[in-house]
Parts: structure tokens; sequence; C-alpha cells
């Protein structure tokens, strides 16, 4: 699992490629309280190299949106693939998130 | 093994001697045939000339008897005129330039006039001619040998005299021809007779000399020089010297030659012949000399390859002995090497309740490939102490080997690790021959064999291996075998040795292949080795599979064990990441939370893949002894709550229910949480 953190003016954008699993969550608790620290820019997840996502993954997406949502900002999935999109239908994700 | 002949021209320098020996023999030949030759050609012209000689000599003295023979009838006509008789012998001095002097004597008192002796005479002295009547007391000729012999000898040819010192004359050699002379009535009445002076002959002598420094002497029947082309005589032991009787003289002729002036004309070709001569010995010796060593070179070089068959005899038996042959039940393995050592490998080890095993074959031949042979033999044992896949195995090997290969060999190999227990046969194939499996050749897509490229990423394969499966592995040199008519045993053959020992133990099979090629190949020769290794899972499996404690990495280890089962069922990448997103959502819930806090537990898993008909079929069993839980039981997760109104759990088990086709819990007797999930694939 890897995850790229992009600050930009207008927004932050992370990239998240290889398989966000249990284990990966685990890792990446200090990388989402450094992302939340940006909330108040929209924050863009580009997933367009995320291969798996479990149920631990899709929590991380959750606490993202919470807290962005408390300080105002707002987050936006793009370049998810079926296997991950169907996830997030699955878990009815699809309809808390944008995603483009 | 390629046999080491060493490089020894000694056959060359053989026929070097040989030759060199001919060429010496036929000089040695050739010089003798010359010295012989030479001094046959040398006493032939010695004897042509000193028959020219002897021809020259008779010649003169014939022309005295001629001279003579024609005076004879004339001074019988002048008897009535004895005293005109002087003027006859005085032309006969003065025409015949050999005469030293002519007589004419006559019987006792023949004249009365003149007395008891009469003989008419001349005789040359310087240029001068001298006639007198030289008969009388003090001349008595009656007793001497020319007159007596003169009168006794035949009319026709006369007589020679024995050649002596003239008294009368200086003591000069001469020898005298007397012929009788007759009267009207044919009676004897005299003697004509004529002096020759055999020093005149000196100049016929003369005229002869075939070589330079040829000495032609004249001397009478006992050896009394009469005559000498040279006042000097020659040292008879320089000298090569011949000698002839002249006619019927008392004459002979001598002639010496120098040997110096006779094989002059061919002492260059014989010092030529000398120096060639010396030049073959002295070559004959040194090549002599080098064949010796050279000779000593082959012993050596014999002895050193005796050494190194005993050495390759070690080698063979320390390569045999790497080779395991302690087989574990169901597998079983033969390699024939076609030298001393060979390429071909085999090897295995069981480790964490799995067999893993490699069959690989080194490019080449003979030590080389042996030596590569152990090293991959080494490198295989030492990762399969540490690596958790085929391919890592296959990967570590290859790194080492190919950063040192500067021979830029290569291993062809066939690395597998069965788990027997759970039936799943785990691969990688670095370019090897595909392996039969259940009597049909697997269809995989090898990788590049091992010693190319270090950085090469190597795949493995996965596939199902229940009980009763039967794999058997070989080199090429196997299906490369060839008979009598260069037809190779095949794939084919093979294959159906193979399927007719389905039932047969795996030694059983190894045997029957190596049998059955052998019987194919008769007497061929084969050039390259041979390897078969067959295994049978005859184990029934065992429960549980996976053993794992209660922490999320352990997770992981069962989500990769889970991939290969997939692999192995064929499934696609979509339908194995959803079973192993079950596995993990169901693994993680017994992990957090089967167990109290801060208590170790212990969590087993079982994956029972199939594949029959055509229908496969994935179960997932997972137990724990922890806290009774049943996720079936568990009210769904409302997903369309908003995110504010979600709850932390329920996703995971949502997400299993829905991914696999059937969930089941039970709680067993022991006390286990025991939780069954199916799945089954259409094709």
């Amino acid at each position: 699992m890897k995850i790229d953190i992009r600050t930009q003016e207008h927004g932050v954008t992370v990239a998240l490629a290889g398989e966000f699993d249990t284990i990966a969550t685990t890792e990446m608790s200090d990388r989402l309280n450094e992302i939340l620290e940006l909330t108040d820019r929209p924050v863009t997840v580009d997933c367009s190299e995320l291969e798996y996502i479990s149920s631990s993954g899709l929590r991380f997406f959750m606490q993202l949106k919470r807290g962005s949502e408390r300080r105002g900002g707002s987050v936006s999935l793009v370049g998810l693939n079926e296997d991950v999109k169907e996830i997030f239908r699955l878990s009815g994700f699809c309809n808390l998130f944008d995603i483009q | 093994m390629k046999k080491i002949i060493p490089h020894l021209p000694v056959g060359d320098k053989l026929s070097v001697i040989f030759i060199m020996a001919v060429i010496l023999a036929v000089l040695v030949t050739q010089y003798a045939v010359n010295i012989r030759k030479d001094k046959d050609v040398a006493r032939e012209r010695m004897t042509r000339e000193m028959v020219i000689v002897e021809q020259r000599l008779i010649f003169e003295l014939a022309d005295v008897e001629y001279a003579v023979s024609v005076m004879r009838p004339t001074a019988a006509h002048m008897l009535h005129h004895p005293d005109s008789l002087q003027a006859l012998t005085h032309r006969m001095v003065r025409f015949i330039s050999n005469l030293q002097a002519a007589g004419i004597a006559f019987e006792p008192y023949y004249f009365p006039e003149h007395g008891k002796w009469y003989e008419p005479s001349s005789w040359r002295k310087g240029n001068m001619i001298f006639d007198e009547q030289s008969g009388g007391p003090h001349h008595d000729y009656f007793s001497m040998d020319w007159y007596r012999e003169g009168l006794t000898a035949d009319p026709e040819h006369g007589h020679w005299t024995h050649p002596y010192q003239d008294n009368t004359q200086d003591d000069k050699w001469v020898t005298t021809f007397s012929m009788p002379l007759f009267d009207e009535n044919d009676s004897i009445i005299g003697v004509i007779a004529t002096d020759v002076a055999l020093d005149t002959l000196r100049r016929v002598l003369k005229k002869s000399e075939p070589y330079k420094g040829s000495v032609c002497r004249l001397t009478d029947l006992n050896g009394h020089v009469i005559a000498s082309s040279d006042s000097i005589l020659p040292d008879p032991e320089k000298c090569f010297t011949d000698s002839m009787r002249v006619g019927n003289y008392d004459l002979m002729v001598h002639l010496s030659c120098p040997k110096k002036a006779i094989y002059g004309s061919t002492i260059l070709m014989e010092l030529l012949t000398l120096a060639l001569m010396s030049v073959c010995i002295a070559l004959l010796i040194w090549i002599g000399r080098h064949s010796i060593h050279s000779i000593s070179e082959l012993h050596e070089a014999r002895e050193s390859q005796r050494e190194l068959e005993r050495e390759m005899e070690v080698a063979h038996n320390i390569q045999m002995g790497i080779l395991r042959t302690d087989f574990p039940p169901g597998v079983s393995a033969h390699l024939l090497p076609m030298q001393e050592v060979g390429g071909d490998l085999y090897d295995f080890c069981e480790r964490d309740g799995a067999l893993w095993f490699i069959v690989g074959d080194v490019s080449g031949k003979g030590v080389p490939a042996a030596m590569m042979m152990g090293a991959t033999v080494t490198l295989f044992r030492n990762a399969v102490r540490r690596c958790e896949a085929p391919a890592d195995i296959v990967s570590e090997i290859n790194t080492t080997l190919s950063d040192h290969n500067p021979n830029l060999m290569f291993v062809t190999a066939f690395v597998g690790r069965l788990d027997l227990q759970h039936g799943l046969l785990t691969y990688c194939c670095a370019g090897h021959n595909p392996p039969v499996l259940n009597g049909e050749v697997m269809n995989i897509a090898p990788d590049i064999p091992i010693g190319f490229r270090s950085d090469y990423c190597y795949r493995q394969h996965n596939c199902l291996f229940p009980k009763g499966t039967r794999l058997v592995l070989y080199t090429d040199g196997i299906t490369e075998a060839r008979n009598q008519e260069h037809e190779q045993m095949g794939l084919d053959r093979l294959r159906d040795i193979i399927r007719s020992q389905d039932n047969g133990t795996a030694e059983k099979t190894v045997m029957c292949v190596i049998e059955a090629v052998c019987d194919f190949c008769e007497d061929c020769d084969q050039t390259d080795d041979m390897a078969v290794m067959c295994i049978v899972n005859d184990r029934a499996p065992q429960q549980p599979a996976l053993t794992l404690s209660n922490t999320l990495s352990e997770v992981t280890r069962a989500k990769e064990l889970l991939r290969d089962y997939c692999d192995a069922l064929a499934l696609t990448d979509k339908q194995s990441r959803e079973m192993c997103l079950a596995l993990e959502e169901a693994l993680v819930n017994v992990v957090n939370y089967a167990y109290p806090e801060g208590h170790s537990g212990v969590i087993r898993l079982d994956i029972i893949a199939s594949a029959d008909n055509g229908r496969r079929r994935l179960v997932l069993v997972i137990s724990d002894e922890g806290t009774p839980f049943d996720p079936t039981a568990q009210p769904e997760v409302n997903v369309g709550d908003a995110v504010n109104a979600r709850q932390a759990g329920g996703l995971g088990i949502l997400f299993y229910k829905t991914l696999m086709d059937e969930v089941s819990y039970r709680r067993s007797d022991d006390g286990c949480n025991i939780l069954i999930m199916t799945k089954t694939f259409a094709n």
C-alpha cells in the first residue's frame, strides 16, 4: 500500500496505490491525521492505482469524509476501478461519496 | 565428461624420424655406391687408357716387325752383293724412328770372303747413324739370344727378345726383334735383327695421362722399369695402379693414378653427401631426443589421464552423493549421467508440511555442467530454508548464478512446493520441459532459464494436487533420447508410458520410464544426461491446514495461501480478490473480537479446493476457541445510512455474506466457533 499526498493551491490530492486491506489501514492512521489537517481545502482521492479494498479501507474513507465535512471540506474520489467500485456499491459507500 | 586427450604430435615426429632414417639410408647407400662406382669408373678409365697405351706400343712394335718383314725379302735378293746390305740396315734405322739399331747377321762363313762373322749393321747415336760390320770375336753374336732365338723363331712372326741392357749402346734398354733369313732354297742363312730403344717409347707413355699426375711405366716381366712417363715414381699408397701385358711381348705397362685425382671430380659431391648425412644424423639425434621427450610426455599424459579418470570417478561418486535417495513416501527420482558426471539434477526437501523439489538441466555436459549442477543444488538447498515460494527460490538461484556466470551457462529448472496436506502445488518453471500431471502434459508458460538475467522476475503458478495426483518431471535427455533410426523418444511416448503406470508407486513409475527409454534406445549411445522424478500424493488431507495466531499480520499470510488456491482453481483476478476479501473480513473479525484484548489465541483455517466435473469449489473453514459469535445471526448493516449514522462494524460480515454462496456457523461440542464459507465457480 502506498499513499502520496500532494498539496496544491486549490486542494489536496491523495493518491492511493496497492491493496487497502486491514493491515494497510492500521499503518495509514497517521497519514489520515496528516490529511485531515489539510481538509480546509477540497480533497481529491486518486484511486486509479488502488487494487483492493477491505471494510477497514472503507472505514478510512469514512473517517476522512467525516473529518473533512466537520471542517467544511469535501472529499471526491476519482479513478476507481470496477472491482473497487463494486465494493463501494456493495457497502452503500457509493451513495456517500462523490465518485467520479 | 569430455575425454581430455593431450595434444602430442608424437606420431608426426615418428613419421619425421622414419623419413629422415630413409633419407639417411639412401644417402649412405649412395655414398657407398658412389665410392664403389668411382673406383669402378676410375679402374675402367685406367684400363681403357692402358689399352690405348698398349695398342700404341703394339703399333710401334708392329711397325718394327712390319719393317723387318718387308726388308727381309729385299735382303734375300741382295745376298749376291753382301756389301750392299749395309745400306739396307742404314735405311732401316733412318726411316724407322723407333729403331736403335738394325743388323743382318749371317751364319758362320756364309760369305767365306768375310770370314766366320758377318754382320752388317747400323745404329743410331744422337742424330747420327753409324754403319759397320760388327761381327767378330769381340762381338760373337752366335751365342747371343737374339741370334740364336732368331734362327729358330717362327719364320712368319719372328722373335722378340727379353728386354735387356745393351752394353754396346750405353746400357740402354733395348729389345731385339729378329727373324730368320732364308736363301732361295729356303735354307736359314742368318738372322735379320732390329733393336728397339725402349726409352723411345716414353713418348707413347707420355701421351697417356687419364688423370692429372698419372704415371705410366713400361717394365719387363720382372718389373724392371724400362721407361716411365715421369722421372718421379708414384707413391703406391696414394695411387691406384693397374698393369697389363703388352700384347705377347715380354713387356708390362703400368698406369698409376693419384687417388686424389680420381676422386677429385666427385669429391665435392661426396663432401655434399657427407654434409647432408651429418645434418641428417644431427637431426635424427635431435628428433630422437625430442621423441624420447615426447614419449615421456605421452607417458606423463597417459598418467595424468589415468589420474583424471580416477578423479572423474571420484567426481562421479561425489555427484551421485549430492543426489538424495532418501525419498519420502510418494517421491522417487533417478538420474543417469551419460558421462562420469553430468548436468542434470534433482533435489527435494520437506519443510512446513510441504515437499519442496527441483528438477533441472544445466546447459552443456561434463565437468562444467557438473560444477554448475552442484552449485544449483547447493543454492536450492540454501534457498529452500528461507524462501516462502518457489519463485523466490528460483529468483535467488538465478541472481547468484547470473552474477557469476562468465561462461554464460544456464539452467532450466522446475521448482515446486507441494502442499500435500492441502493438495496444492505451487511451482515456478524456468524454461524447463513441461511436466506430466495425471498423464497430461502441463500447459504452462515457462519463464526464462536461470542464469541469463539476474534481475528477472520469475512468476509462479498453482495447481490443485489432491490425493492420487501424479506428477512426473523429467529432463530433455529423456524426450530427446534417440534410437538406431534416429527417432526421438518424444513427449507423446513418455506420456503414454506414464499413463500406463497410473496406479503404480512413484518408484515404479520412475523405473518404468527409465526402462522404457533404455528399451527405446537399445544400444545407441546417448549424448545427454537423463533425470526423472515422480511425485504421487498418497496422503489424506489432514485438518486443520493453517494455524494462525490472533494478530492482523496473520491475515496477510492466510490471504497469500488463499491466492495460491485461487490460482490453482484458475479463478480470475476479480474472483480471487473477492475470495481474499471474504476471508480477510471473516478473519479480521475473529482476530479482533474472538479473544479478549491482550489474550493470544489460535485461529485455524482450512482451505478446501476442488475441481470436479468442471465445477470449481472453494470452501473456507475458520475455527477459533474464542467467545461464541455467530456472524450469520447479526443484523444486516443498513447500507443506506448516511455517513454520520454508520456504525463501525458490520460491513465485513456484509461483504463475505454477499461474496460467498453460502456462509454457515456452528458452535462445536468442544467449544469452537466454526465458520464455513463456500463458493462455487462455473466454468
